[in-house]
C-alpha cells in the first residue's frame, strides 16, 4: 500500500542523479553517438541505414 | 513500405512501459475530469502549432537566414519544418509526461485523441501550408507506430501490470516501477547515441545549416509549451496535467514527418534534411522543457487555482 502510494517518489534517487548531471549526459551522448557513427559506420549501418535505402526511412521506427 | 528498426523500438517500448504500467484501465473514465487540460493542449496541438511553425520557418528560414542557405533549398526547408509541426508525437510524450510525474491517464488520453484527430486533420493541414492540392498521407508509417507505440506497449504493459498486482499488490508494481526507472533513462541516453550515431554525418558535413534549420524548431517549442502551461495555468488545471499537456503541445510527430517528406520530395531533398534536424533537436530540448515544467511547480501552483479552488 505504502510503497504504491509512494511510487513517484521512489524514482527520485535514479531520476536525481539523472538530472543533476543532465546537461553533462546528453552532450556526452551526443558527442558519443557522432564519434560512434564516424569510427563505426558498419555498426550503424546495420543498425539503420539498411532501412534509409530500402524504405521510408531509418527513422520511422523511431518514434517522436 | 515502413519497415521496424528493431533496436530502436526495443529502446522505445523500455522508455514507455513505466508510464503504461501506471495506467489504470478502471481509472480511464475519469479522464473528463481535465477537460479544461485537453482542450488546451488539442488547441495548442491543432490550431496553433502547425501555423507557428509556418510563420517561424518563413521569418528564419525564409527571411533572416536565407542569404546564407543554399538558394535552391529554402522552400525545401520551409517544407520540412511544417511537416514537423504538422502532428503531435504519439509515444515519447508518455517519457516526457513519467518525467514530470504528469498524470498518466490523461497523457494517454489525449494522445489518444491526438491520433485519431490526425486521421482527419494531418492531409488537410499540410496541404493547406504548403499549398498543394492534394498530398499523401504514409498510413502505412501511421498505422505502424500507433500499433507499434500504443496499441501493443499498452496491452502488454496491462497484462504485466495485472501479473504483479495479482502476486504482490501494489507493493509489487512499485517495486518494478523502481527498478524500471533507471533502466528506462538508460534507454533514453542510448537511444541519443544511436539517433546521433545515424544523423552524425549530416551535422558534420553541413553543420551551419542544421544549427540554422535548429533555430526556428526550438523557438516553436518553447513558444508552444511556454503557452499550454500558461494557458492551463490560467485555467486553474492541476500541474501534473499541465506539465504533460505543454509537452504534448510541443510535441512533433517525426515519422510521420520524415516519411511524408520523403514520399513528397524524397530523399535528398531540403524538406526531408529539415525533419531530420527535428528529430535531433527532440531528445535535448524536450528534456530541457521537463527540467523547467518541474522546476517551476511552486510558480504554477501559486498561480493555479484563482478562481476554483481545487
Amino acid at each position: 500500500m505504502s510503497e504504491a502510494a509512494t511510487a513517484a517518489p521512489d524514482q527520485a534517487p535514479a531520476l536525481g542523479l539523472f538530472e543533476r548531471y543532465l546537461t553533462l549526459w546528453v552532450a556526452l551522448c551526443i558527442i558519443a553517438g557522432i564519434g560512434l557513427g564516424q569510427a563505426m559506420p558498419d555498426l550503424f549501418q546495420a543498425l539503420g541505414t539498411e532501412q534509409w535505402r530500402r524504405s521510408t526511412c531509418r527513422l520511422p521506427c523511431w518514434s517522436g | 513500405m515502413a519497415e521496424v528498426n528493431l533496436p530502436v523500438a526495443v529502446l522505445v517500448w523500455l522508455m514507455i512501459v513505466p508510464m503504461l504500467l501506471k495506467i489504470d484501465l478502471a481509472a480511464l473514465g475519469q479522464v473528463g475530469h481535465h477537460w479544461r487540460g485537453i482542450a488546451t493542449t488539442v488547441g495548442i496541438n491543432w490550431l496553433v502549432k502547425p501555423f507557428s511553425m509556418a510563420l517561424l520557418g518563413w521569418l528564419f528560414i525564409g527571411l533572416l537566414f536565407r542569404p546564407h542557405l543554399p538558394a535552391g533549398m529554402i522552400d525545401g526547408y520551409m517544407a520540412g519544418l511544417i511537416l514537423l509541426a504538422a502532428a503531435p508525437c504519439t509515444a515519447m510524450v508518455f517519457v516526457w509526461s513519467n518525467l514530470v510525474e504528469g498524470e498518466p491517464h490523461f497523457t494517454l488520453s489525449q494522445v489518444a485523441l491526438n491520433d485519431t484527430i490526425m486521421i482527419f486533420a494531418f492531409a488537410p493541414i499540410v496541404a493547406l501550408l504548403l499549398g498543394l492540392s492534394s498530398i499523401t498521407v504514409p498510413w502505412d508509417t501511421l498505422l505502424l507506430s500507433v500499433v507499434l507505440y500504443i496499441v501493443v506497449p499498452v496491452v502488454v504493459a496491462q497484462l504485466w501490470r495485472r501479473g504483479l498486482l495479482a502476486k504482490g499488490g501494489p507493493a509489487a508494481l512499485g517495486r518494478t516501477l523502481r527498478r524500471l526507472a533507471p533502466l528506462s533513462l538508460s534507454a533514453l541516453l542510448l537511444t541519443l547515441v544511436l539517433l546521433f550515431g545515424l544523423q552524425g554525418e549530416q551535422i558534420l558535413r553541413q553543420p551551419a545549416v542544421i544549427a540554422m534549420l535548429a533555430v526556428p524548431i526550438l523557438i516553436q517549442v518553447y513558444l508552444n509549451a511556454g503557452l499550454a502551461y500558461w494557458l492551463n495555468r490560467r485555467l486553474g488545471v492541476a500541474w501534473c496535467v499541465a506539465g504533460p499537456s505543454a509537452l504534448i503541445g510541443a510535441s512533433n510527430f517525426f515519422e510521420l514527418a520524415v516519411a511524408t517528406a520523403i514520399a513528397l520530395f524524397g530523399f535528398q531533398s531540403g524538406a526531408a534534411l529539415a525533419t531530420v534536424v527535428g528529430v535531433l533537436v527532440e531528445v535535448p530540448v524536450m528534456l530541457s522543457v521537463v527540467h523547467i515544467v518541474r522546476r517551476s511547480r511552486g510558480w504554477y501552483e501559486r498561480g493555479a487555482f484563482p478562481r476554483r479552488p481545487a
